[in-house]
Formats: structure tokens, C-alpha cells, sequence
């Protein structure tokens, strides 16, 4: 049976998950060792991801800045990016519902009364290995806010 | 008492995003997956800082003690 060759997108897409599969891995090593660490090798172990993280999305996003410039610019705007506006309505509904119910819990006293994310976080993760699976989910999360290559950054 | 409702509060919040997300990604019509949204919300310039700035503070926040 004769197999069809690969396209170019196909291609780029092995070239992705070669590159996403190793930065996975080291996320994972560098989450079980920050996880370990205590006093100012805390404090140095979440502020390199931070600022590494930050530079790299603020570069992401000044190169597809750039592209969005070049690019012909549609003649009616898009409103909310394409998304139904109920779908988003109902995601905003739900952080107004979590930023309104923490605040509640916020102002009450005692803490173990009144729980608020952080107190439940901070209790989750006095172990280690909890503490290892938030900090992992939180580069996961930093590494979403880089802007991801378009057609025209993506290398051939 | 009080503790036990705020705990069930939070979950049922939790557990809410997670049926937007699953119905989202089984595309059920009016429902969009939280990605998306948060690349929606990229493309604003203050947005996309205050995301940034949100992200730090929590990761300072919760692990820096």
C-alpha cells in the first residue's frame, strides 16, 4: 500500500513535538527540584521562570506584532476574535463568580471559616509532591503566554 | 460550618470550568475552550501584560513562603 509523504505542515509538526517534548521534560526536572528547595533558593527558583518567561513572551509578542502589521488588514474588524459571545460571556461569568466569592472569603475571619484560594493551595501543596504538580502546571501555564509562530514567523 | 461551604463553593466553581472546557472541546455550540479565549485576550496590549503580571504574582504568591 503506498504511504503518502509527509507535508511541509506535517513535517513542521514532528519538528514541534521534538522541540515541546524536551523543554517538557526539563520542566518537569526543574519543578521536582524548585519543589525541594526552601528560603532563598525558593525565591531564586521562581523568580528565573518568571523573568526567563517574561522576556520570552514579550519577544513572541513583538515578532507577531510585527507580522499583524504587515499583513492586509481585513475590512470589517472581528469581534471577539471570532469567539460566540456566549462562549466567552459564560467564562466571564465564572471569574466574576471566583473573584467575587474569593473576595467574600477574603474579608472573613477566621481563615479555616472563611478558605480562600490561597489558604487551600498553600494547604494542598505542603506536600511535596502536590507542590511539585502546582508548580509544573504553573511554567505549563506561562509557557501558553508566549504568542505562538504564525505561517509567516514559522521557520520553513 | 462556614469552611465546609467555601471549600464546596470553589469546587463547584473548579468543577463548572472544567464541563465549559470538556463541552467546548466536544465543540458544543456557544461554547468556546478557555485557550482560546486567553489568545483572544493576548492580542489586547493591556491584557496581555496584566495576564503576564497575574501569572508572576501567582507564582510568587503561592511558592515563594
Amino acid at each position: 500500500m503506498h504511504r503518502a509523504r509527509p507535508s511541509h505542515v506535517d513535517r513542521s509538526r514532528w519538528h514541534e513535538r521534538w522541540r515541546v517534548v524536551p523543554a517538557v521534560a526539563g520542566c518537569l526536572a526543574y519543578s521536582w527540584w524548585a519543589s525541594g528547595t526552601s528560603g532563598r533558593a525558593t525565591v531564586l527558583a521562581v523568580a528565573c521562570p518568571m523573568v526567563l518567561g517574561a522576556a520570552v513572551a514579550v519577544s513572541s509578542w513583538v515578532r507577531e506584532d510585527r507580522v499583524r502589521r504587515r499583513a492586509p488588514r481585513s475590512p470589517r474588524a472581528i469581534r471577539l476574535g471570532g469567539l460566540q459571545r456566549s462562549g466567552v460571556l459564560r467564562w466571564a461569568t465564572l471569574a466574576v463568580l471566583l473573584i467575587g466569592w474569593e473576595l467574600r472569603e477574603l474579608v472573613g475571619s477566621p481563615r479555616i471559616a472563611y478558605p480562600t484560594v490561597t489558604s487551600l493551595v498553600t494547604s494542598m501543596t505542603a506536600a511535596r509532591a502536590y507542590e511539585f504538580v502546582a508548580f509544573f502546571v504553573w511554567l505549563m501555564v506561562g509557557s501558553r503566554l508566549r504568542e505562538p509562530r504564525t505561517e509567516q514567523t514559522a521557520a520553513p | 460550618m462556614t469552611g465546609a461551604i467555601g471549600v464546596a463553593v470553589f469546587a463547584a466553581i473548579a468543577g463548572a470550568a472544567l464541563a465549559l472546557e470538556l463541552t467546548a472541546r466536544r465543540r458544543w455550540h456557544g461554547h468556546v475552550p478557555l485557550p482560546a479565549v486567553m489568545r483572544w485576550l493576548r492580542r489586547h496590549p493591556v491584557m496581555r501584560w496584566a495576564l503576564l503580571v497575574a501569572w508572576g504574582f501567582v507564582g510568587w504568591h503561592f511558592f515563594v513562603r
